[in-house]
């Protein structure tokens, strides 16, 4: 762990400082975090309700860190559960199958204010919305986070070889549907 | 960076077309989002903990349920009490009548403790409410859903837009108060109606099937209309004097009456062809019978 890490865990552990430390936390996380979760869930009001979610988990659970892993490594792990949960709810809250579910993160892409069918980044994001929920995350952690195989298989708790495999899966997925619409 | 430059590597060995993508995401962000993140965080964590402000008086608890069920009863019979005082309204479980009950009651015992009965002695400090909670004063105020702009400026254009123009096939429901909503079926319970109308169709159709069955019974029948008995039984019930005159007014002439046989031209020898077949006993019976061989025919 970093040496700031370790010592805002200190400080969090500190009643006095703990407040303190949690908002130097914040800082320091909130957007990798924000981004991560708004590629998974596309809308930033949903991407809001997730992170802040993440961050009452994280003051509710960072006393008992063990520290066996780096601090964003545990965070990027929260997040991702979290991610994968709010995408199960809505999954059971709405009435489509879970094909469709896909289809309905798409539709929010193509909603999105900014939406330019043209520009091929906003194709990248239609193409990572066809992927399966596991394979999305591992291919943007890996694409756009550069987490190493060895880091994301403790936020993921899969293998190396498994998380390789989905990564070039989804690769070829995207370069796919990119070259066929 | 050998981690990075190994990511990128990999990349371009999967895909040279994804490789070339820029790794930018699109979404967008409100630039301030980050600024005040941590603040409104710790603002929902405080909401979830938040400990009570009040204390309890010590045994407060103990005998609680007793006390409750006593005075449920003293109201109760203060209640039945007034009931019966004459001249007012009696109204069971009226707060009015258990109070002037109540009131009654302390005047008769003390109207000392009657007077002081409604002045209030303790006192909240001023913003005691809002301190406990301030975090909902605030929120009270504080919308968070936002609506995209000009939508109440165009609702009620677009909802008159929609019930001013029913569907295709539909009728329209501002008439029939059901704004928004389509007509519903209609689906009728069978009734007596129903049955009534069935039953007395059927019975029509089996009625006209039995009028024409008798009707072509007794055409067919039909050489004796005019009843049982036919044309004869009916002329019997005539006189005589009746037939005369009514054959004298018509002026009728009888039809002469023709030979319906055939008229054929037969020989002595065709004669003897047709009944040489039939025994000399027979055609003597039959000439005794029909009375003159000389009357017999024989062309």
């Amino acid at each position: 762990m970093t040496i700031q890490d370790t010592e805002l865990l200190l400080q969090f552990r500190d009643p006095e400082t703990k407040e303190k430390a949690f908002t130097a936390i914040i800082r320091k996380y909130q957007e990798k975090l924000y981004w991560h979760i708004r590629r998974m869930v596309v809308e930033h009001e949903d991407a809001n309700d997730v992170l802040q979610n993440v961050f009452i988990r994280v003051w509710n659970g960072l006393e008992n860190f063990r520290e066996d892993s780096q601090l964003y490594t545990w965070l990027y792990r929260i997040a991702t559960n979290e991610c994968l949960s709010y995408l199960d709810q809505q999954k059971r809250k709405s009435t489509v199958s879970l094909d469709e579910s896909e289809s309905g993160l798409s539709n929010k892409v193509v909603a999105d204010k900014h939406f330019d069918p043209n520009k091929l980044e906003w194709k990248l994001q239609l193409a990572i919305q066809q992927l399966p929920e596991k394979q999305r995350v591992v291919f943007t952690l890996r694409y756009y986070d550069e987490m190493p195989y060895e880091e994301m298989s403790r936020v993921l708790d899969t293998s190396e070889g498994a998380l390789k495999a989905s990564y070039h899966h989804a690769v070829k997925k995207i370069e796919d549907y990119i070259l066929n619409h | 960076m050998n981690g990075i430059n190994d990511i990128s590597e990999e990349l371009r060995s999967l895909s040279e077309l994804v490789a070339t993508i820029s790794r930018q995401t699109p979404y967008r962000v409100a630039d301030d989002y980050f600024t005040d993140l941590p603040s409104r965080v710790q603002l929902r964590i405080k909401t979830q903990h938040k400990p009570l402000a009040f204390n309890v008086p010590e045994g407060f608890f103990e005998g609680f349920a007793e006390g409750v069920l006593a005075r449920i009863k003293t109201e109760a019979a203060t209640l039945a009490g007034s009931a019966s005082v004459p001249g007012e309204k009696n109204v069971p479980g009226s707060a009015d009548v258990r109070i002037k009950g109540v009131d009654a009651e302390l005047t008769a015992l003390s109207p000392l403790l009657a007077q002081l009965r409604p002045l209030a002695t303790y006192r909240l400090p001023e913003g005691y409410f809002e301190e406990l909670s301030p975090i909902l004063t605030i929120a009270r105020d504080a919308n968070p859903y936002t609506v995209p702009e000009e939508y109440f400026h165009q609702l009620p254009a677009e909802i008159k837009e929609q019930l001013l123009e029913p569907q295709e096939g539909e009728e329209s429901t501002v008439a029939k108060g059901h704004v928004g909503e389509k007509p519903a079926k209609v689906v009728a319970f069978g009734g007596r109606r129903t049955n009534w109308w069935k039953y007395s169709a059927a019975a029509a159709v089996a009625g006209l099937i039995l009028t024409i069955g008798w009707l072509r019974l007794h055409v067919t029948g039909g050489e004796h209309r005019g009843g049982p008995g036919g044309i004869p039984a009916s002329l019997a019930k005539v006189s005589d004097q009746e037939l005369q005159n009514f054959l004298e007014d018509q002026d009728t002439t009888l039809a002469q009456q023709t030979n319906s046989t055939a008229d054929l031209e037969f020989n002595d020898g065709d004669v003897r062809t047709l009944l040489g077949d039939i025994p000399d006993g027979e055609l003597k019976q039959y000439l005794e019978e029909h009375g003159g061989a000389n009357d017999m025919a024989t062309n």
